[in-house]
């Protein structure tokens, strides 16, 4: 009944570890849910390779073209970064999940490869276009953090895959990213909606906008038809409530036949709003490229 | 704010004296209790919510190795039952399982570990019935029965006052409506744990409870011996609010142990503990009420429809206080009530803060809101019109006859309220309401049942001062203000106290810690029997000061003297060894005095008595902000006023009002079962919500002093008062920041918002009004 436990100290014995005992063992980093599966006796792994300490996978690297996330680095680490003002989203992502306890203890790389439906830095990730780094003892890949995703707690990591590195490219002055999360109460609480919002503006039109939800689907997803309406209007008032109406429909019809459906086809509008409203308060403020009204 | 008085202990806010062991982690709950040779139990419970037992087959499990034994209802040996009112609780069921939870069986072995695997090989054939979900089905004759031979329909409490519908006739406005709310759980900090042993041939048990003369009983009788053959040791109460009343585990442990003659614990996790206790009552509540055009009360009728789920536990006692609230505090000179309680097979309702008393405000005080507005008239000056004043008389007949600071309450929180309001934060913001609840409430078991609390006093050996009283600390804080009213007849500080309690060996029956009624009743015994110590240690000072009589004679600071020849004086310690040295013996000056709360059982017929003495008043301002696209609520000011009688410790008053208000809260916008066929799909933390600190508001706490004359040192117990007036605050602060009515708990998201629509849909439809009636609308 019990399990076998092994701390590594540097990624290639975790890596090693892995490789030597790929059936049923788990990794852990902050714990927060596979413990609690643990202990619920849902799973029971034989072996346990706790990959939390690893030091070359806790740092942030902020570098002028592109932004580098260790897979083990903390929701606290996360929302304690100085980041420019149009990347404090993801200090807000971090900040909105659970409590101070479960955020000193999680990790960006335990909210991706979890697979949960709900994770909230998976949509800001998603938003800003992340590339993942896998990492085994056979050797390394890049993927986008949007092909990682199979179904609601199933990913494409291979048995002996970690998930090291997150990369994005850094924001300029006309791009911006935005956050909004639906809870039922202001900590401690499971997404039931949540929103980021990349958009980049350029001759006063939306140049590019990605758009990624949380909670609306099986996992994280990016909502390419809309953007794809967005692209090329002006940011302003008007389109914004041309967005929520498209949003609406569409998660309407993604969420047809659920109890849910009525509730977050309506409140999508909400997060997608306060999102697109953040990004037009941002470039009204910077005076780039929007027009108010 | 408070005056300063001549207390000596009584007042102050005094530290609580289990705070420093609780915050060092050395109090000692069930959980943490270990003894040697401890075995482990673990209960089967029913999956099915309505079934007839075909067979359960102990045999394969018996069988593992380090199982010691599992118990069945044919191992009790005496009655297989249990229950505060009725005894309609099966120890282990044994022909039916009524809800998703009941007992069957308890596996008691070596380790947890082997009892839960043994559990899994108990082999249950239980033939599943049709079942009754609501209570409003449970009512129709041809619904199936839940107790075979009963009604579902087991109670109903009548109140009739005036002419009800000359009362209507002479109203210019009447409104009404239906509100429903649900079944909510305690969510106390604590899941159940406790331990049983045999100690010299008697069985001791302990389980955090908060009646454990109670309790000792009910296993007494389960096991078909004497009462003085156990000892019920309370361990310290990790939160209870009405949920440790009923019995969980308590019959289970004593009888593992009485069989196998070894230590027994049991502990169960979040999951079983939602289904091992009970549950508050969901009613839905139709509401008519009618107001003339100066703004007066003519009529209010009403009726409440309560699930007690598949057993009684408190049903009759709730849905009584139910309905005797059901008016809210307003004299109304025509009012008829119909309170119901039916047995379902949902998940068992008995106990919770507020005790049926916390139902009825979110339908009366929307009602006052709806007919304020329609009469063109400020919410708070319609209330104040009607409120309940000194020389008031309640629907039932009973006159307020002193402190009735109701409107104190209402003035003081409308004042907060109104400054709070043109605060920079809330300017040019929209979707932001303001929304006010008042309430009161009626203490102690009530309608002329014997409420009767027993304490004893003595001097200790080295001049301290020995108090026996049971009453149960849950969190509350009553180890506190007991000490502080038993230490104040002694003038000399609460150190002067050793307080022995959670023991039913060393102390006498002080009732339940429930209905608010530990202050007022335990206060008032343990008041009287220092009082009288007191009085006998001056008489024996006299002796040995050698006066002829006590009088004159006077305490402070641990010594006795004359009062105007103050060196003529001697020490309480010296007084004991005098004492104790003509007489070694323990308990030579213990001194008992009982207290017994005058009730009146009220006429079957029309409700008509005095069934509660004395009531408290409060009141509960918000300003909140509703988001419009997503249906959420922030709280950002909030208030209450309380009316206390006396305040024993202000501070543990403060502590009850952050408390009742998260709970209010929670009940208000959160909280939610979600029970479907009688299985409760939100039952741990992660899907059962209740605020956390940070969605409470700061709370302004406003205590309304007005002397109770028989209380102890004038106060009135306030630990369910608290929570009354939260919930309807909130809700009419919702129609005033979006103009929706959320008749229905919790006012989750998803009900706003789709209100919000609806409201938006419904726009341009006319609103058509009976001549006579005037039906309010609702959106949702």
């Amino acid at each position: 009944m019990s399990s076998k436990y092994y701390k590594a100290y540097k990624l290639d014995e975790a890596l090693m570890k892995l490789k030597e005992n790929p059936e049923n063992s788990n990794l852990i980093a902050g714990g927060t849910d596979i413990v609690i599966e643990i202990k619920n006796k849902k799973i029971k792994p034989d072996f346990i390779i706790d990959i939390s300490d690893l030091k070359e996978l806790k740092d942030i690297s902020i570098e002028e073209d592109n932004i580098e996330l260790g897979s083990m680095v903390t929701f606290t680490q996360l929302e304690n970064e100085d980041f420019p003002k149009n990347l404090k989203a993801l200090s807000e992502a971090a900040h909105s999940v659970g409590s101070p306890q479960i955020r000193n203890k999680g990790t960006i790389g335990g909210n991706i490869c979890n697979g949960s439906p709900a994770a909230d830095l998976v949509p800001p990730l998603l938003a800003l276009n992340s590339i993942v780094t896998l990492e085994s003892t056979r050797g390394k890949r890049e993927i986008a953090l949007e092909d990682v995703f199979l179904d609601k707690g199933k990913t494409v990591l291979e048995i002996d895959e970690i998930l090291t590195k997150i990369r994005f490219k850094n924001l300029k002055e006309n791009e911006f990213l935005s956050f909004s999360k639906l809870g039922l109460r202001n900590a401690l609480a499971i997404s039931r909606i949540c929103t980021s919002v990349y958009v980049k503006v350029q001759d006063k039109k939306i140049e590019n906008i990605r758009i990624a939800n949380g909670a609306l689907g099986r996992y994280g997803i990016r909502e390419k038809n809309i953007e794809d309406k967005l692209i090329g209007m002006p940011l302003n008032k008007k389109t914004i409530e041309y967005g929520k109406e498209e949003i609406n429909k569409e998660i309407k019809e993604r969420l047809k036949g659920r109890s849910s459906m009525e509730f977050k086809s309506e409140a999508i509008k909400g997060t997608l709003h306060k999102s697109l409203f953040n990004a037009l308060n941002y470039f009204l403020d910077r005076k780039v490229g929007v027009i108010n009204g | 704010m408070l005056k300063m008085d001549k207390y000596d202990s009584v007042g102050k806010r005094i530290f609580r004296i289990d705070a420093k062991s609780k915050v060092k982690g050395e109090t000692i709950y069930p959980q943490d209790i270990y003894m040697d040779n401890m075995a482990y139990g673990k209960t089967l419970r029913s999956s099915i919510p309505h079934g007839k037992i075909n067979k359960i087959d102990i045999e394969k499990a018996e069988k593992v190795e380090g199982v010691l034994k599992v118990f069945t209802a044919k191992d009790i040996p005496g009655k297989n039952h249990h229950g505060v009112l009725l005894k309609d609780h099966e120890a282990f069921c044994e022909k039916k399982v009524r809800r998703i939870g009941d007992p069957l069986a308890f596996v008691v072995a070596e380790t947890e570990e082997i009892a839960e695997e043994a559990l899994k090989l108990i082999e249950v054939d239980i033939e599943e019935l049709e079942g009754v979900f609501s209570a409003e089905e449970g009512m129709k004759k041809d619904s199936p029965r839940v107790h075979d031979e009963e009604d579902n329909l087991m109670y109903t409490y009548n109140l009739k006052k005036g002419d009800i519908d000359s009362g209507f006739k002479e109203s210019d406005i009447i409104v009404e409506n239906e509100y429903r709310v649900g079944m909510v759980d305690h969510a106390f900090l604590q899941p159940e744990a406790g331990i049983a042993y045999m100690e010299n041939g008697r069985i001791v048990v302990s389980v955090s409870s908060q009646y454990p003369h109670f309790d000792r009983m009910e296993i007494a009788e389960a096991l078909d011996i004497s009462e003085d053959r156990i000892k019920y040791l309370n361990p310290a109460v990790g939160g209870a609010f009405g949920a440790r009343e009923d019995i969980t585990m308590q019959i289970h442990l004593a009888l593992a142990t009485y069989i196998l003659n070894r230590p027994v614990k049991t502990i169960y996790n979040r999951e079983e503990s939602f289904l091992a206790h009970s549950k508050r009552h969901s009613v839905v509540m139709k509401y008519k009420t009618g107001a003339s055009k100066d703004g007066k009360l003519k009529a209010l009728k009403a009726e409440f429809i309560g699930d007690t789920g598949a057993y009684a536990s408190w049903a009759y006692n709730v849905m009584r206080k139910c309905g005797v609230h059901g008016t809210g505090p307003y004299e109304i000179p025509n009012v008829d009530i119909k309170s119901h309680a039916v047995y379902t097979n949902n998940p068992f309702a008995g106990a919770m803060r507020g005790f049926g008393a916390t139902q009825p405000p979110v339908g009366h005080e929307q009602q006052m809101d709806i007919l304020a507005e329609k009469l063109g008239i400020d919410p708070i000056d319609f209330r104040m019109k009607n409120i309940f004043k000194l020389g008031s008389n309640t629907a039932t007949g009973q006159e307020l006859s002193e402190s009735v600071p109701l409107d104190r309450c209402i003035e003081s929180v409308k004042e907060y309220i109104e400054k709070e309001i043109k605060s920079e934060e809330f300017k040019d913001k929209e979707n932001i309401g303001v929304g006010y609840g008042a309430t009161f409430y009626g203490t102690g078991y009530g309608n002329g049942f014997p409420d009767v609390s027993v304490a004893e006093a003595e001097l200790n050996k080295d001049g301290k001062v020995n108090i026996y009283l049971e009453a149960t600390e849950c969190g509350q804080g009553s180890d506190t203000v007991m000490v502080q009213m038993a230490a104040e007849p002694f003038k000399s500080g609460i150190e002067i106290i050793n307080h022995r309690h959670c023991n039913t060996d060393l102390t006498k029956d002080t009732g339940t810690a429930a209905a608010s009624r530990q202050t007022y009743n335990s206060g008032n015994a343990v008041k009287l029997a220092s009082e009288k110590l007191r009085d006998k240690l001056l008489e024996k000072a006299s002796v040995y000061l050698g006066l002829n009589t006590s009088m004159g004679l006077d305490i402070k600071d641990n010594y006795i003297f004359l009062k105007f020849e103050k060196d003529r004086k001697i020490s309480l310690k010296e007084l004991a060894e005098k004492i104790y040295s003509e007489d070694d013996c323990e308990g030579l000056l213990r001194e008992e005095a009982v207290f017994i709360a005058q009730t009146t059982m009220m006429s079957e017929e029309d409700g008509q008595g005095s069934p509660y003495w004395p009531y408290t008043f409060g009141a509960c301002g918000v300003i909140l902000e509703v988001d419009p696209l997503t249906g959420r609520v922030q709280i950002l000011r909030a208030v209450s006023a309380q009316d206390v009688g006396k305040a024993i410790n202000p501070d543990l008053i403060e502590g009850q009002m952050d408390g009742g208000f998260a709970m209010g809260y929670g009940y208000a916008i959160y909280e939610d079962l979600n029970i479907k066929n009688g299985n409760m799909k939100n039952n741990r933390f992660t899907n059962y919500l209740i605020p956390t600190s940070s969605d409470m508001p700061k709370l302004k706490k406003i205590i309304i002093e007005d002397p109770e004359s028989t209380g102890p040192y004038g106060a009135k117990g306030i630990g369910e008062p608290v929570m009354t007036y939260v919930a309807p605050a909130i809700l009419n602060a919702i129609y005033d920041a979006v103009g929706v009515r959320i008749n229905s708990l919790p006012a989750s998201p998803d009900k706003i918002l789709k209100a919000i629509s609806n409201k938006k849909e419904d726009k341009d439809e006319v609103e058509s009004y009976d001549k006579s009636e005037e039906k309010s609308r609702f959106v949702i």
